[in-house]
């Protein structure tokens, strides 16, 4: 195992060599000059060439590369041309902000996805198993910034039992953090749930027709036994898989949610930050967003065995 | 113009007897919403308009724009122009201490301005007072701890307009406000409010400061007596203006300003919040680039401007809370006089002539936009119809903000959907659009005669004789084309009733001093 993680680490590097290259050339072809937007209409229009001069945009873009990268190997992120604020503290704040979010919002997704979806396989083709899927496929359906305004109208303001706007970190209070994070984390659970039950009620139906279940019924095991001692450990795997690609693309920023409810999160400063064209910031972003997936698909792929005795890693 | 310079005072009027029945209240927090978080606290530094407006309520300078956009005393109880307009002396009011309880003095003043102009601090004007244009600070004297004195090389009719300036302010900071490195660490001023607590990409807290000292005057734009009745304000980053509707709703906001069309007609229903709107000083602008192969016949470009009915536009754009104004400043200024009211009358059969004059082959032309300023993509697209009714064909390309701002920079257009921020002296305005194309593509007018004009009118002290120089520059412009001034923006603001006291001005920023809770 310690040898596959060392590899699996050491595989990353390419990885995240090319997503360097790649983000720092791809932003530089998007139109648009971060000089321009920075000095914005002030009438000194001399001033563009000073600030673009300052930035060190009047350099090569191969130069730009290199001095960037060389940085970055020093743990040096550089400083955001909007407000001069360092590159990785900010990531680090925003990440912190988006991480509790998602989290919480993940183990919800699955403490209500893993379950249904097995009731719903072990009840397959009943009514039981058609209301699932049916409120699933509507939940699937509507995007999650309506799901977002709707919970806000509803709870916000006809209500007004939770805030409609704001944000407060649990770290600093925990139970007016806690209210805050209670509409974001619904709509992030209500628009991720059908994925993960419908690949639960999927492995769950494959498995609940293997010879072992049929052997655990035959020698008079409880349906819930079965269930949860045969059928759960054996359809988690698959379902794993998906929680894992969630957390990594919602940990890369959940931007549409954080904007409705004005989190302060990763995606928010992402947003911010490609249509100011603030290049550090949003080459560090990116960066550390390919670091958060291989991290996550290098944890789920080590959980795996836990679940699935047949991978040896 | 004058109506609505009449509604304005009446709505000023009404509200000042309201004021007068409803006494203030003291305490309570308002909350504010902006769209973005600011960019620092260091005054005309690291900025945008959100970051100003707040900074606006920490900081002041010696002089202020009153709800007129005239300058007013504000940290100076006085001051005169002597030696044919190179001398500047202020007095300075009695009385005003920091929020450190420091007393403000003449060394606090030479102090700020010396930081101010030290390139090494990138404040964003130093060009406007180094001789980069015209206009150098020769020395500031400071005689005695009440009075400060500028000397500048030449005269100015333009250094008071320049000091009360909302982009880059003349903030009077205290030395402490530096530390010991010389890097800026905490925004120490003389305001109403201070700073307490910024949480970034969340929001920014003032909280009332106790010891002010407000000058004379009601309140009236930045100046008269900025008294805070809030123990403090929170200026939340609400991005999705959605969200922040909802919030004005259920109470928990209490201002959100620059409300589009579509946001007004929606709270129409919401007993609890009232729409404010007035004419503001931005402006929008049609930009027809004259080196452009097409645009550079000056029969093309009158064409186009016959082809658009500018009052139907500007009604349109701004529900008729701003109409038509053929010149680049305020229709709110002293200066904009008969002269600045001529502007272009849509006539489709001297279209057809100028077209034909131009020698025009059909080619649709391309009217470059963005929509991260909603106007500027309204106006794009209701000039393409009204050019289409007019015989001619109209591409409209919508690029993002940063690529259009870009294009803007480099000249990188034929017709540019554009607007330009809040200028407050016609000189400025004019800066903006007249310069030496060798200098910034970005000039739209590159006439040398009338660029020269620009710079006598900046040096006259005589307003008549200002206003003998704009009269000329805009018949000229009118005549020739270069950008076709097209209206100034609209200002408006969803208060929440609760939230008493608070009126829009020309000038846009929000003011919390002088507004208090109810509830």
């Amino acid at each position: 195992m310690l040898r596959y993680t060392t590899f699996r680490i050491l595989a990353a590097i390419p990885t995240l060599f090319l997503v360097t290259i790649l983000v720092f050339f791809f932003i530089r072809l998007v139109p648009g000059d971060p000089a321009a937007v920075l000095v914005g209409d002030i009438q000194n229009i001399g001033r563009l060439e000073e600030v673009r001069r300052e930035l060190g945009l009047d350099r090569s873009i191969p130069e730009q590369f290199f001095a960037w990268i060389g940085k970055i190997f020093q743990g040096d992120f550089g400083v955001s041309i909007m407000n001069q604020a360092p590159v990785l503290d900010t990531i680090l704040d925003r990440f912190a902000v988006t991480a509790q979010v998602i989290l919480i919002a993940v183990l919800f997704t699955t403490l209500i996805a893993v379950p249904a979806g097995m009731i719903a396989a072990w009840r397959q083709n009943r009514l039981t198993d058609n209301i699932i899927v049916v409120s699933t496929i509507a939940a699937m359906s509507v995007p999650s910034f309506w799901i977002g305004l709707t919970l806000i109208l509803i709870f916000g303001i006809e209500l007004g039992w939770l805030p409609a706007v704001g944000y407060v970190s649990l770290f600093e209070d925990f139970s007016r953090g806690a209210v805050y994070l209670i509409m974001p984390v619904a709509a992030l659970v209500l628009g991720e749930v059908g994925g993960v039950l419908r690949m639960a009620r999927a492995s769950t139906i494959e498995i609940m027709r293997r010879d072992y279940i049929t052997h655990a019924r035959a020698k008079g095991l409880s349906e819930a036994a079965v269930l949860s001692r045969h059928a759960f450990p054996n359809a988690f795997a698959p379902t794993l898989t998906i929680l894992g690609m969630i957390i990594g693309s919602l940990l890369g920023g959940a931007a549409v949610i954080e904007t409705v409810f004005t989190l302060p999160g990763l995606g928010r400063l992402t947003i911010d930050a490609i249509s100011s064209r603030d290049y550090p910031m949003v080459q560090g972003i990116l960066l550390v967003v390919a670091v958060i997936y291989v991290l996550v698909n290098l944890i789920t792929d080590l959980l795996y065995p836990l679940f699935d005795p047949r991978v040896k890693l | 113009m004058k109506h609505l310079r009449l509604a304005s005072a009446l709505v000023a009027g009404l509200s000042a007897s309201a004021v007068l029945a409803d006494a203030p209240k003291m305490g309570g927090t308002a909350k504010v919403v902006i769209g973005s978080d600011i960019l620092g606290t260091q005054p005309g530094v690291a900025r945008d308009s959100g970051t100003d407006m707040i900074l606006h309520h920490i900081f002041e300078a010696l002089v202020a724009y009153d709800d007129n956009l005239e300058v007013q005393p504000m940290l100076a109880e006085s001051w005169e122009i002597s030696d044919e307009g190179k001398t500047y002396t202020f007095k300075l009011r009695e009385g005003v201490t920091f929020h450190n309880g420091a007393p403000l003095t003449s060394a606090d003043v030479k102090w700020s301005w010396d930081r101010w102009l030290d390139p090494e601090t990138g404040w964003g004007c130093t060009y406007w007072y180094d001789g980069s244009e015209a206009l150098k600070i020769e020395a500031i004297e400071t005689p005695d701890p009440q009075t400060v004195v500028f000397r500048l090389n030449i005269p100015s009719g333009l250094f008071l307009a320049q000091m009360a300036n909302f982009q880059c302010m003349t903030a009077i900071a205290h030395s402490d406000s530096v530390g010991a490195d010389g890097t800026w660490s905490t925004p120490i001023g003389t305001g109403p409010f201070k700073l307490g607590e910024w949480k970034k990409g969340v929001s920014v807290t003032l909280s009332k400061n106790p010891e002010y000292s407000p000058a004379p005057g009601e309140k009236s734009g930045f100046a008269g007596a900025r008294i805070a009745y809030l123990d403090s304000v929170e200026f939340l980053t609400v991005p999705e203006i959605a969200t922040a509707m909802a919030g004005l709703r259920s109470g928990e906001l209490h201002v959100v300003t620059d409300i589009n069309a579509t946001q007004e007609t929606e709270l129409k229903t919401a007993e609890n919040v009232e729409v404010q709107s007035g004419p503001g000083l931005e402006w929008s602008a049609l930009l027809l680039n004259v080196t452009d192969p097409v645009m550079k016949d000056r029969n093309m470009r009158l064409a186009v401007a016959h082809a658009i009915d500018f009052n139907g536009l500007a009604l349109a754009v701004t529900r008729g809370a701003s109409g038509y104004n053929a010149a680049p400043f305020s229709s709110q200024s002293v200066y904009h006089g008969e002269v600045q009211k001529g502007g272009y009358t849509r006539d489709l059969d001297k279209v057809k002539e100028l077209l034909a004059a131009a020698n025009y082959d059909g080619t649709p032309l391309k009217i470059q936009t963005s929509r991260r300023y909603d106007v500027f993509y309204q106006t794009a697209v209701i000039i393409q119809a009204m050019l289409g009714e007019a015989g001619i064909k109209a591409d409209l390309e919508v690029l993002e903000w940063p690529a259009h701002l870009d294009n803007y920079f480099n000249g990188n257009f034929q017709i540019s959907s554009f607007g330009y921020s809040a200028r407050t002296d016609p000189v400025m305005n004019y800066w903006s659009i007249i310069g030496p194309r060798e200098e910034s593509p970005a000039y739209q007018w590159h006439d040398k005669e009338i660029y020269g004009m620009t710079f006598k009118a900046a040096a006259e002290v005589d307003p008549a004789k200002r206003q003998a120089i704009f009269d000329t520059i805009h018949s000229k412009m009118i005549a020739e084309a270069p950008t076709l001034n097209l209206f100034n923006s609209v200002n408006s603001a969803a208060v929440n009733s609760a939230l008493e006291g608070y009126e829009i001005w020309p000038g846009n920023k929000p003011r919390l001093w002088g507004t208090w809770l109810t509830e």
